[in-house]
């Protein structure tokens, strides 16, 4: 029985941290429906299928794994422009992040973030907590309606 | 003396004859002595007669007088408007009636004296009813009651001259049958004198019968009959007049018993009879025009003849209305009467009696009687008092009201202390009210007041100028007003006020000086105190340093004290009536103003702090307003009290700019603190951020390196990795222990009361069950509610527990104690374990950051745990410090300020 993997999102400017994420998700097969944007404004032209992401496929990954420290439009900004928007507002968004930092949380969890995980500077715990991030948005997790939908294609 | 002369003729003639010249003799006597002046006229007005009185009044003698006319000799005028007034004889004549004078007349005599005169005048008619002359009847009327006196005289000299009649008597019953008669009855009638008629039958006298029925008709029909004339006849025949005086004598039921009666014989005239007659007429007109009544009555009161004067006097109209009433006089008190005939019975006459008598028209009035009884005869005169009587019962009342008066102001006088003294310039006689004497400490017995006597009892030192003040008033007119000392004769000292006027007469002559004298001796004492307390009161004011002032109603100055006037270089005196404006400038005193106008309306006392200017200087000073009220709790004014308080508010002014400047630098501290908490924020958060992801890279390549690549490297190269891979370990530990003390300066508190108990049992639970291997004695005492932040207190005990376990580590019985002592302010928590402990001489350093005291490899640790228990406590208001020796444990305290 073949297990249905769906598109991550992924977000994060630092090509270390990209590597060693993609590297946590490669040891579960994840790595391959994983989209690496760079920062908040490339993240947006993504999702609204605008820039170089005009002609994608249509249709809403299954989760954005987004960065809060990030050049030009950051993670929180992202966050507060996805719940803002109509068709986007119910994607689910996971807080990836170096910092602990209590303001990080409150606004994260204030603009409706569905996690938020803490990357430990352990390379161990940081595998660990990424391959259960990753199992669980990207499989486990039933998406909304309309990712579902734009995802049959 | 032409009439004397011709009553002379008479002597010889008949008894009717006699009789009327005795009437006429009655007259001329009445008329001689009346008090009235009298002249008789003929008539063109030449005077024929005048009595003494007229004499006497208009200073002719009546030889010089007669012959004259009555103008030359009775000259009168007008009282006011000294003309001439027209003669009353013209008037007479001409009008042929009787006249009164006109009011205010002034008869001028002989000898130019003038009189005040009443007078009436009255024609003088003959039978056939011709002017034949004219009498004037006239009294001096300053003389009243002389003249009274001389009338008086006179009617008792008439009295006496008066003889009887010689009138037939007779009594009768209703048939006719005479019952007595006397002897004129029979003399008068032709009876022979000597001849008892008693049981005769009446003899039929009458002339023509019908008169007689008329007669009788009268007589029935009024019970009597008075001066009735009557044709009648003698027993021969003869024709004779009678007058007849007659009343029906009744039995107790009223039946007709007898008729009483009188009368006298008319028959006889002559010429000479006429002349007397007309005389006689004059004198009646004299007697019936006096002022005085005359009259004639039986014992009974049956009145046999009264004059004119009398009715008038009485009210009767006319003579009708007296027969019918039949009574002339109703006392008022009829003992009056009673006491009258008694007097008459026991001496004979009554002179001088005053009869309080009721008039026909029911009005009261006082009469003087002058009466004279013969057997059953009264004569008497009359003359109204009433007026007199009036007038003093009202001058009765007017001394008595006086007098009462005058006793009412004894008294008042004598609460008041104030005596009043009267000094009659002209006798040098003075006179005291009692008060006066009170005053002067002598009685009306004792001493007799004088100017002179007076002025022994005037202290020396005043005596020069009381005398003074004395003739100051006497040279000016001006009131006397003088203040002095007196020594009564008992030697007590008083201080008098005398007060006083001088009386000028019409033409300025000094008459009376009148006056007050008033003991003021209580006055001045009370005026000796006050003037005493007063400065004493004036020498607290002028000597405190404080500035007063006084204001009326109006907010004028009354007053100030030297203080004050000091200030603002205007006098004590000069400051009365004086406005804020005249004072200060136009805002100050707009401000003062505003302030004094609110005390009044408030009626509050207020406490000021207000400008100032003195010497151009302007300066502070604090003021008391409070309003001024009377004896009735009416605002009248209001009271000011300041003083300077520059320097206190020179001083407040420095420490208010200082707070200023404080503040100042406290906002600016604030926000250069703020802007580097603001910095330390983003340090840590670029920290938490920036340094940890290389460390996360090195972790994950050293990782990496070893999964992929371990069997390529020599032993060396895997324990080089494995070195890398601790260093980032410990190293992501500072990094985190640094952050968790970074927040904790930063973090915001929120207090709540905590049961420390729970607290310290939770994180004992969480250690115990971190450390499964350990065996350690937990000593727990019984902890307070505190309020703080929990999340900081747990950290506070996580730490020192922590450390507790961790440094008893060695020991094989580990045994941690945990307790509280309460102190002055705070709560000391403590936490005693038998660890390893420390040297007390670095025990400076435990708190500090990153400070250790003892090798990683001993016991593992960053140094930031008790940095962070300092910070925490240091937050909550407490302090921390610690006790320990090396080997021998530790003690760690920590406080936090009890509520």
């Amino acid at each position: 029985m073949m297990v249905e993997i769906r598109t991550i999102l992924f977000a994060e400017d630092n090509p270390r941290d990209v590597e060693l994420t993609l590297e946590a998700l490669g040891d579960h097969n994840l790595a391959n429906n994983v989209i690496v944007v760079r920062d908040g404004v490339e993240t947006m032209d993504y999702l609204h299928c605008e820039g170089k992401y005009k002609q994608r496929k249509p249709g809403n990954p299954a989760v954005l794994l987004l960065d809060i420290k990030m050049p030009r439009m950051d993670g929180i900004e992202v966050l507060r422009a996805i719940r803002n928007d109509n068709k986007l507002k119910m994607l689910p968004v996971v807080m990836l992040t170096s910092s602990r930092e209590e303001q990080d949380l409150i606004k994260s969890y204030e603009l409706g973030v569905n996690a938020y995980v803490v990357k430990p500077v352990d390379f161990k715990e940081f595998i660990e907590a990424v391959k259960q991030v990753g199992v669980f948005w990207a499989v486990i997790n039933e998406v909304p309606p309309v990712c579902k939908l734009s995802d049959k294609d | 003396m032409k009439i004397m002369k011709r009553s002379s003729t008479l002597k010889s003639q008949s008894k009717t004859e006699i009789a009327l010249k005795e009437s006429e003799q009655r007259y001329r006597t009445i008329m001689m002595s009346v008090g009235d002046g009298v002249i008789a006229t003929d008539s063109a007005g030449r005077v024929e007669m005048m009595n003494p009185v007229a004499e006497e009044l208009t200073g002719w003698k009546q030889e010089e007088a007669q012959g004259n006319s009555l103008e030359k000799i009775f000259q009168i005028i007008n009282e006011k408007t000294r003309q001439i007034v027209e003669n009353p004889v013209r008037r007479v004549m001409r009008e042929g009636i009787v006249v009164g004078l006109a009011n205010h007349s002034m008869l001028i005599a002989k000898n130019g004296t003038e009189y005040p005169i009443a007078d009436s005048g009255a024609p003088i008619r003959n039978e056939e009813g011709d002017i034949t002359g004219m009498v004037l009847v006239f009294r001096d009327q300053t003389q009243e009651r002389t003249s009274q006196r001389a009338l008086q005289e006179s009617e008792r000299k008439f009295r006496e001259t008066v003889t009887y009649f010689d009138e037939g008597y007779y009594s009768v019953t209703i048939d006719g049958l005479l019952l007595d008669h006397n002897q004129a009855f029979s003399r008068i009638l032709g009876f022979d004198i000597a001849k008892d008629l008693k049981g005769a039958k009446l003899p039929d006298f009458w002339q023509v019968p019908e008169d007689r029925k008329q007669y009788l008709n009268e007589l029935i029909a009024h019970g009597f009959i008075r001066n009735y004339m009557v044709n009648a006849k003698k027993i021969n025949g003869e024709k004779i007049d009678v007058m007849m005086n007659s009343h029906l004598v009744k039995d107790e039921k009223g039946g007709l018993v007898r008729i009483d009666g009188t009368f006298t014989d008319f028959t006889e005239r002559s010429q000479a009879e006429q002349l007397i007659k007309e005389s006689e007429r004059k004198y009646r007109i004299l007697v019936e025009n006096s002022l005085v009544g005359v009259f004639r009555t039986k014992v009974n009161g049956d009145v046999d003849y009264v004059n004119d004067s009398i009715l008038r006097m009485l009210e009767f109209d006319t003579r009708e209305d007296l027969l019918n009433i039949g009574a002339l006089m109703r006392y008022k008190e009829p003992k009056q009467r009673e006491e009258l005939l008694k007097a008459l019975k026991d001496s004979g006459k009554v002179e001088g009696f005053e009869a309080n008598i009721i008039t026909k028209k029911g009005n009261e009035r006082v009469f003087l009687m002058n009466v004279v009884i013969n057997g059953e005869i009264l004569d008497g005169t009359l003359i109204d008092i009433t007026q007199r009587k009036l007038a003093e019962e009202a001058l009765k009342e007017s001394e008595r009201i006086i007098s009462e008066q005058f006793e009412k102001l004894n008294e008042a006088q004598h609460i008041a202390m104030i005596g009043s003294w009267e000094w009659n310039l002209q006798t040098n006689h003075v006179w005291w009210s009692d008060e006066t004497y009170r005053i002067f400490g002598v009685t009306p017995q004792n001493f007799v007041p004088s100017f002179e006597a007076n002025g022994k009892f005037i202290h020396p030192d005043d005596v020069a100028n009381y005398g003074k003040s004395f003739e100051h008033s006497f040279q000016t007119g001006e009131p006397l007003n003088v203040e002095f000392r007196l020594v009564t004769n008992d030697g007590l000292l008083k201080h008098c006020n005398g007060k006083g006027k001088i009386i000028y007469d019409d033409s300025g002559h000094p008459i009376r000086f009148v006056g007050t004298m008033m003991d003021i001796t209580e006055r001045k004492q009370v005026d000796q105190e006050l003037r005493e307390r007063e400065a004493r009161y004036k020498t607290l004011i002028e000597n405190i340093p404080q500035k007063i002032f006084m204001k009326d109603r109006d907010y004028r100055f009354m007053s100030i004290n030297e203080n004050f006037a000091r200030d603002i270089g205007i006098s004590p005196e000069e400051i009365v009536g004086k406005l804020d404006r005249d004072l200060f400038s136009n805002e100050l005193a707009d401000k003062y103003h505003a302030d004094d106008v609110r005390i009044i309306t408030t009626g509050e006392t207020e406490e000021l702090e207000e400008k100032y200017v003195v010497d151009g200087k302007e300066t502070w000073v604090n003021t008391i307003k409070t309003p001024v009220r009377d004896d009735k709790g009416e605002i009248v004014g209001l009271l000011g009290i300041f003083w300077d308080i520059t320097a206190r508010k020179l001083a407040e002014e420095e420490i208010r700019k200082l707070n200023t400047e404080l503040e100042d630098r406290v906002v600016m501290r604030t926000a250069q603190l703020e802007a580097s908490n603001k910095e330390l924020e983003a340090f840590s958060y670029s920290v938490s951020h920036d340094l940890r992801a290389p460390l996360r890279h090195v972790s994950g390549y050293v990782e990496l390196l070893n999964k992929h690549f371990q069997s390529d490297l020599p032993e060396k190269g895997l324990h080089y990795l494995n070195s890398i891979g601790d260093s980032v370990h410990i190293m992501g530990m500072l990094i985190d222990d640094l952050l968790q003390f970074s927040r904790t300066g930063r973090m915001e508190m929120h207090q709540s009361d905590l049961d420390m108990n729970e607290i310290v049992r939770e994180v004992k639970e969480s250690l115990c069950k971190d450390n499964p291997d350990r065996k350690i004695e937990w000593v727990l005492g019984k902890l307070p509610t505190v309020n703080g932040d929990e999340a900081m207190l747990r950290l506070v005990w996580m730490n020192l527990l922590s450390n507790a376990v961790k440094f008893t580590r060695t020991r094989k019985k580990a045994r941690i104690e945990i307790g509280v002592s309460k102190e002055n302010k705070e709560l000391v928590f403590f936490v005693h374990d038998n660890g390893v402990g420390f040297d007390m001489k670095y025990a400076h350093k435990l708190f500090g950051v990153f400070q250790r005291l003892h090798s990683t490899e001993e016991f593992e640790g960053t140094g930031i745990g008790l940095a962070n228990v300092h910070r925490i406590v240091l937050r909550q208001g407490g302090r921390t410090w610690a006790e320990a020796e090396p080997d021998k444990g530790a003690v760690f305290y920590f406080s936090i300020p009890n509520k």
